[in-house]
């Protein structure tokens, strides 16, 4: 929720303070500022976007399909673990997706420079120092799906979609019985199925009903989703792998009720964040943080997963975007939100802390880790498996611009001094995004202005 | 003069630290380092600090209340850096907390002498079963298999020093294989037989836990059926129950048995500093060479079958004299 500039100060100031003394860090200039811009899930082609809603053995998926083509070739193929009622499938809402997105996006901050002037010279020392910021069917057919060892345990049409059920007793049946039947489904199909069948998972596939799709008078497909209880947390991946051409990108939202999610089968990483960018990042925010995620991505091999935001979706600073209504988590798939009391939301005056309370008292919290990866078939041969953690630190991808004082290096005694220090700000911010994003340090520098920067050399300030 | 490879290999022997334990906290202080700066773990400095002194301050007090102040603080730093490697945590006071549990445990819970649980085994179950906001990262490794080369490597030499590789070896492989079985039985991708092989979780666990040879049967028979029960274990935890974490529930889950295997068949308990470190005047017996103090010598193999002859009580503080 956006606070008033006033009482933001204060929580500035108070939140700064707690994590200096519960953390021995530095203190967090990194959690005040405005926010700026983001860069959300569109940026990425192909991505693919699921919603997983996890508590106990409870899950809801919701999955964006991002379709591109002739609505009559649209296949999807999803293991579950026991045959869907007509009433655990929903159709969602698009918005539901595009707003857990922009609230939960990498973002930018940006701070303006004081006058060095205005300072007093303690207080300069220690800006200084603490410069660095602290740290998601008939008969005869059914006669014919035995003999293929298929059963057609449900079909339902739901929206746009035409909906089967399928139990299998062999893959290469499953793969014919598909292929038959008039769904694209790439060869090889049958070895990427072969694990789910021996394992007596259900089929849910789907296919586009054109005469249905017509009267939603929509253009585009909206999200599938299905409630399901199963002693796994995992999200079935490996099929999607199929017709992959190179890296793929998959954005998991996940929401839960104690803790950030992370993958047991891989390794989860925060992605680098809260560093300093030079200013004209600000105007391409977007393609530096492509940049950088490919970069990251590339140097750890497509072997990792990303975690872009953990935070409890009852508040945020900065704000993206406003948090979900209960009544849009509830779009989401959050399943444990009661009906009409207000779910979240901060209590007026309430400091929000820096980890979320572990109380079990009232209204039920709900958590979002946002998890990304880029992989290949090869990269990620098992099944994403999660586990949820106990950790509730806060995280975000959050990229910090600072803005140099507008003024003139003769004003006041203090202001030499300021710009000795900005011109080292500035080399180590070029440095930085050069790390982060792999570009060419001495293009950066050039954009910035900073390579004609006279150098002061230390004699300089020895006989002035 | 000549070096033969004999030669070389006999002055190592004498130059080298004749304590396992020794190489095991290089190996464990090399794998931190490696993991905090390379595998990004979220551990804050202040937290292995916290838990190094807490648990440093728990051996001392012990060593003191039970009078063995022969005994080093070296099984101590062994297990602070384990805690450290497995445990994490969003407050400060989790680790130290923990590190204090897993020392106690070492001297409250012992059964014939012998203490029961791998102290940092005890100390992550305690942790993330009982203390809010800690959990076990077990993707943090990784799935390389340089790093898994690596792992293999230091593991098999602290191993080897401690004289209790076939635990290890024979945990790996049946883990491995039964991994391997249901890949064929499911007509997976052996991709996911090699990402298993690379989990440097695995191959911490392998080499730097299961092994400890102070919790784990003292005949080469029992400890092998152990290994393989331990094994079988983490199988059905993580493939059946489809939890996480299966490795370190499933050592848990199994240590009971250890006590029970030793009474069934009694062996040679073990020594760290090995028989050909025997001092000639007896000392008390450390906490973790074994008790009661009065009737072991450390380092001298003589009385090392006392152990079966001690009553067996539960849990034993051994007696001042």
């Amino acid at each position: 929720m956006p606070y008033p500039p006033t009482r933001a100060a204060w929580l500035c100031v108070a939140l700064a303070l707690l994590l200096f003394i519960v953390l021995g860090s530095k203190p967090a200039s990194a959690f005040c500022g405005f926010y700026v811009g983001k860069a959300d899930a569109k940026l990425f082609n192909e991505a693919s976007q699921v919603i997983l809603v996890r508590d106990g053995n409870r899950t809801v998926i919701s999955m964006r399909n991002d379709f591109q083509g002739d609505l009559s070739e649209f296949a999807l193929v999803v293991p579950v673990p026991v045959v869907l009622q007509k009433s655990q499938i929903h159709i969602g809402d698009p918005k539901t997706f595009e707003r857990i997105d922009a609230y939960s996006a990498p973002r930018l901050a940006e701070y303006f420079d004081p006058n060095p002037c205005d300072l007093p010279r303690r207080e300069r020392q220690m800006g200084a120092m603490n410069a660095a910021p602290a740290p998601m069917a008939k008969e005869q057919d059914s006669k014919k799906d035995k003999a293929l060892g298929v059963t057609v345990e449900a079909r339902y049409t739901i929206g746009e979609y035409d909906i089967a059920i399928l139990s299998a007793t062999e893959s290469n049946g499953l793969e014919t019985w598909l292929k038959q039947s008039g769904y694209r489904i790439p060869a090889g199909a049958s070895k990427a199925l072969r694990p789910y069948v021996r394992q007596n998972l259900k089929f849910f596939v789907a296919r586009v009903n054109l005469t249905e799709q017509a009267k939603t008078g929509f253009s585009y497909l909206r999200p599938l989703q299905f409630a399901f209880e199963y002693e796994r947390f995992m999200l079935p991946v490996r099929l999607g792998m199929l017709n992959a051409r190179g890296p793929q990108d998959l954005v998991v939202y996940v929401l839960t009720k104690n803790g950030r999610v992370e993958t047991t089968n891989y390794r989860t990483v925060k992605l680098p964040a809260n560093v300093e960018l030079p200013t004209y990042t600000r105007a391409e925010f977007g393609k530096f943080y492509k940049a950088l995620f490919e970069n990251q991505s590339k140097r750890e091999d497509y072997r990792v997963v990303w975690t872009e935001y953990f935070w409890d979706m009852a508040w945020c600073d900065p704000c993206a975007a406003d948090p979900l209504s209960p009544e849009e988590l509830k779009r989401a798939g959050v399943f444990w939100l009661g009906g009409d009391e207000p779910a979240i939301g901060v209590a007026p005056g309430a400091a929000p802390p820096i980890a979320a309370p572990r109380s079990s008292s009232g209204a039920q919290p709900v958590m979002l880790t946002r998890l990304h990866l880029r992989y290949t078939p090869e990269t990620l041969p098992e099944d994403l498996m999660f586990q949820e953690t106990q950790d509730r630190q806060n995280f975000q991808a959050r990229y910090v611009l600072r803005h140099a004082w507008n003024g003139d290096a003769t004003a006041c005694e203090a202001a030499p001094r300021y710009f000795e220090e900005l011109a080292k700000r500035q080399e180590r911010e070029a440095q930085t995004l050069a790390g982060l994003t792999g570009w060419d340090l001495n293009q950066i520098r050039a954009r910035m202005n900073i390579a004609t920067a006279p150098k002061t050399m230390w004699w300089d300030r020895l006989w002035k | 003069m000549t070096f033969s490879p004999r030669s070389v290999m006999a002055a190592a022997r004498e130059v080298l630290p004749k304590d396992a334990r020794v190489f095991q906290i290089l190996f464990l202080a090399l794998l931190l380092t490696t993991g905090v700066l390379v595998r990004d773990f979220s551990l804050h400095p202040l937290q292995m600090a916290l838990a190094f002194a807490a648990g440093l301050a728990t051996q001392a007090f012990w060593l003191k209340r039970l009078g063995l102040e022969q005994c080093g603080f070296l099984s101590a730093i062994v297990t602070c850096c384990g805690l450290s490697l497995l445990l994490r945590s969003d407050t400060l006071w989790a680790h130290p907390l923990v590190a204090a549990l897993a020392m106690s445990s070492k001297f409250v819970l012992r059964i014939h002498g012998k203490h029961l649980y791998n102290p940092a085994n005890l100390g992550v179950i305690a942790a993330i079963t009982l203390i809010p906001g800690t959990w076990v990262s077990p993707g943090q490794w990784g799935n390389d298999l340089a790093l898994a080369v690596w792992l293999l490597m230091l593991g098999t030499i602290v191993t080897t020093r401690a004289r209790r590789l076939d635990i290890s070896w024979v945990f790996l492989g049946a883990f491995l294989g039964l991994v391997a079985l249901r890949i064929l039985l499911l007509g997976q991708s052996w991709a996911i037989w090699w990402h298993q092989l690379g989990n440097g979780a695995l191959l911490l666990f392998t080499f730097f836990m299961i092994s400890d040879p102070m919790t784990i049967p003292n005949r080469r028979g029992p400890r092998i059926a152990y290994a393989l029960i331990v094994a079988a274990a983490a199988i059905a935890w993580q493939y059946v129950l489809f939890r996480p974490n299966a490795l370190i529930w499933a050592l848990f889950l199994a240590t009971p048995l250890v006590p029970l295997l030793d009474r069934l068949f009694p062996g040679e308990r073990f020594l760290w500093r090995g028989p050909e470190a025997a001092r000639p005047t007896p000392l008390r017996a450390c906490a973790t060479s074994g008790t009661p103090p009065t009737a072991v010598a450390e380092g001298s193999p003589a009385p090392a079958r006392s152990a079966t002859a001690a009553s067996s009580s539960f849990p034993v503080l051994p007696s001042r004299t």
